[in-house]
């Protein structure tokens, strides 16, 4: 491709107002360089949307600059002056090309609103103008907005490559991107073509013929054809999601080696912690035994008190029984000596005057002895052995101080092993390394999730156990189906006429199917590999520290920078920046892609060290590099300015007049 | 068309003895018209069949 900008054309677009332009010198490999230098927020970026909007209609922003009010300039807006449009003049193979794209309200509309704009685009190449189809194909293969981003950039966007390995949605969408740019998409869909063509050369054949079975063959060959496309287009965006996943994960398992004993340190840690739940969920649980303990606690003191004189009780209750004796016996006298009873209670004898007589004497003798009340004092004695013979709960409660040490020790231990973790690990390591290992685990699920899906899709494609298509193709799978089918319909059209030609045709078919198969998987691998190669040569360009650091592209276009032992490296932003420059190089080299570089903001998060080693290595990246850059990035007259003068053709600049306003000044 | 592709692209139809312009010119449609809708689909496909039928007639004729 050869492209090169020679002027663009503004009108009331977002901050110029009016008719305003500027001229490109024509690409020389010596000073490819063309700087547009202006301040911040001073319609910088607003260039850059002027060339994509031009080229694509679309400013390539989500969220504005995307209605036509928002792309006209605020003043123009307010003198009335609705039209605004950007042309772009450039030189495609060799060719002088003008693109305009314009935008103005219908007539006779008083106030404007979006919906009143039409649109004009225009493409004249040399003396001729394109129409119709012809002008999106031109764009198409002049530079498709697909790869324009490997184009025409903003600076800050270089950082989301660090995405390529972090995360999985922008990875997704940049790989598609480096994909495109390789033309594998195209590839696979010229193999779709291929396939379906071939099956209709065989399907017209069979409507050809009056055979009957012939034709409930193709038939059934057809639906096979379509399970299989199915399948085998599953398979594919399965097995393309796979290839994502375990990037991230061989990228977040290489992370976590680099974090080297911390990332054991983590593992322990996590232990460490589980530990010290359960301790304290054992403390818990004995304080909560303790408190239902604690409502009996004076029914085992008393107990504890009488357990300790329990053999002092027992005899004590031996010498009260003469007393019991005595009081059965006074009981019994009192019983005798009342004058109603005439014989003993005992004996049935006749009770005479002098038995009754002895009888009070008796008791008399008895009463003045100690007869306290025995019974109720050894009623109580048995009640409290009984207390004591019951006390299993004292066990418990002399054990549980013990215990409740021991759990409480290990707590201690757990939380001084917490504490030497933490600070071996450190404290953003620790939030680090955990993210990882929960990226870590998602991915695992994801691939098992993935894989056993591709599985499943192999087997119905292969056999032997497929459990659906039961009466198309159970269960030796499709492939089998189909060769079948295949084999059955070339030995009943053996004498059709023309069949010769058929034959041909599919055998070219299936050729080509088979070619274009294995440049697709071949690509993939060697793609890789030239633009690993030239990307290494850009990066050790750009790169001004340690030159045994390199960049390793694998084939899912995963990056990473390696030390010197082949061990993964964390990037700065300015690391970042340089990895995407050289990525981009890398990308133009094995694509074979080449054009001219418009890159907003390029040193935005470069440190000043490298922005001399990027400058010498974006020069040689392209024979049109234009830079729009603040005067923090390069400043005037600077003697980062100075030294790459040699490479600069052109230093234009921007001037801010208002907010709504900024004028484009030529060098 | 690219070089890594183009250069794979030759080493394969080598082998089987497929004219690489003929599969150059497969891709190059595929390029052109890759919209998802399926006119544009199908006439890409009646494209790519002609330039097969040719191919085969060109054969018949060496």
């Amino acid at each position: 491709m050869n492209l090169f900008f020679e002027e663009i054309k503004l009108k009331n677009w977002i901050p110029y107002k009016g008719s305003q332009s500027l001229r490109f010198s024509p690409p020389q490999a010596s000073k490819p360089l063309t700087l547009i230098r202006g301040v911040n927020k001073g319609g910088k970026s607003a260039i850059i949307r002027a060339f994509k909007w031009a080229l694509y209609g679309n400013t390539g922003d989500l969220s504005e600059y995307q209605k036509p009010l928002e792309l006209l300039n605020r003043d123009a807006k307010n003198q009335n002056d609705y039209q605004f449009s950007v042309t772009l003049l450039l030189n495609y193979e060799g060719k002088n090309t003008e693109i305009t794209r314009t935008m103005s309200p219908r007539g006779g509309v008083s106030l404007i609103k979006n919906s009143d704009y039409e649109e004009y685009f225009q493409i004249k190449v040399e003396d001729t103008f394109l129409t119709g189809d012809k002008q999106e194909l031109y764009i198409k293969e002049m530079l498709s907005e697909d790869i324009s981003d490997f184009f025409l950039f903003d600076g800050e966007m270089l950082q989301e490559y660090k995405a390529l390995v972090a995360s999985r949605n922008t990875a997704s969408k940049l790989k598609s991107q480096i994909q495109k740019s390789l033309r594998t998409p195209h590839i696979k869909s010229a193999q779709d073509d291929i396939k379906i063509i071939k099956n209709q050369i065989l399907k017209q054949n069979a409507t050809e013929t009056s055979d009957k079975l012939l034709q409930r063959v193709i038939g059934r060959q057809n639906d096979l054809v379509l399970k299989e496309t199915k399948f085998l287009e599953d398979k594919d965006s399965l097995a393309e999601s796979l290839d994502v996943e375990r990037e991230i994960l061989r990228k977040v398992e290489s992370d976590l080696t680099a974090y080297g004993d911390s990332e054991q340190d983590v593992v322990n840690l996590g232990k460490a912690e589980d530990r010290l739940k359960k301790t304290v969920k054992q403390l818990k649980d004995l304080q909560d035994l303790l408190k239902s303990q604690a409502s009996n606690a004076w029914e085992h003191l008393a107990s504890i008190m009488v357990g300790s004189r329990e053999e002092a009780l027992k005899s004590e209750k031996k010498t009260l029984s003469p007393t019991l004796e005595k009081n059965n016996m006074i009981s019994i006298l009192k019983n005798l000596s009342d004058s109603s009873q005439k014989h003993c209670g005992v004996c049935n004898t006749e009770l005479t005057d002098a038995h009754k007589e002895y009888i009070r004497t008796k008791l008399q003798k008895y009463c003045s002895e100690d007869v306290s009340d025995a019974t109720e004092k050894v009623r109580e004695i048995d009640q409290l052995l009984s207390k004591v013979r019951s006390s299993d709960d004292f066990k418990f409660l002399r054990e549980l101080p013990n215990k409740y040490l021991d759990i409480l020790a290990d707590q201690g231990e757990c939380e001084v092993e917490i504490e030497n973790l933490k600070n071996a690990i450190g404290a953003s390591n620790r939030k680090d390394i955990q993210d990882l290992y929960s990226k870590q685990t998602e991915c695992k699920n994801e691939i098992k999730k993935l894989t056993d899906s591709i599985t499943s899709i192999e087997i119905e494609l292969n056999g032997p156990n497929a459990s659906q298509g039961r009466d198309l193709y159970q269960p030796n799978g499709v492939i089998a189906a189909l060769k079948d089918c295949e084999e059955m319909i070339k030995s009943m059209q053996a004498d059709i006429p023309g069949i010769e030609r058929t034959k041909s045709l599919t055998k070219l078919c299936m050729d080509i199917d088979q070619i274009l198969e294995k440049t697709l998987n071949q690509l993939l691998i060697t793609a890789s590999s030239e633009i690993e190669e030239a990307a290494n040569k850009m990066y050790k360009k750009m790169t001004v520290e340690d030159s045994t650091t390199r960049l390793s592209i694998d084939e899912g276009f995963g990056l990473t920078v390696l030390d010197d032992r082949g061990e993964s490296l964390s990037t700065s932003s300015t690391g970042n920046q340089i990895v995407a420059l050289s990525l981009l190089h890398g990308l133009k080299v094995a694509t074979g892609i080449q054009g001219p570089l418009l890159i907003d903001t390029p040193f935005g998060r470069v440190d000043l060290e490298h922005r001399k080693t990027i400058l010498e290595g974006l020069a040689t990246m392209s024979q049109q590099v234009v830079l729009l850059v603040h005067s923090g990035e390069i400043q005037e007259n600077s003697p980062l300015e100075q030294s790459i003068s040699r490479e600069i053709s052109q230093i234009h600049r921007i001037d801010k007049e208002s907010d709504t306003q900024s004028r484009l000044l030529g060098s | 068309m690219e070089s890594t592709l183009n250069k794979i692209l030759a080493v394969e139809a080598e082998k089987l003895g497929v004219r690489f312009g003929l599969l150059e010119e497969i891709i190059q449609l595929n390029i052109e018209k890759d919209g998802l809708d399926s006119i544009e689909k199908r006439s890409r496909q009646q494209a790519i069949r002609r330039l097969l039928e040719d191919e085969i007639d060109m054969g018949d004729q060496k």
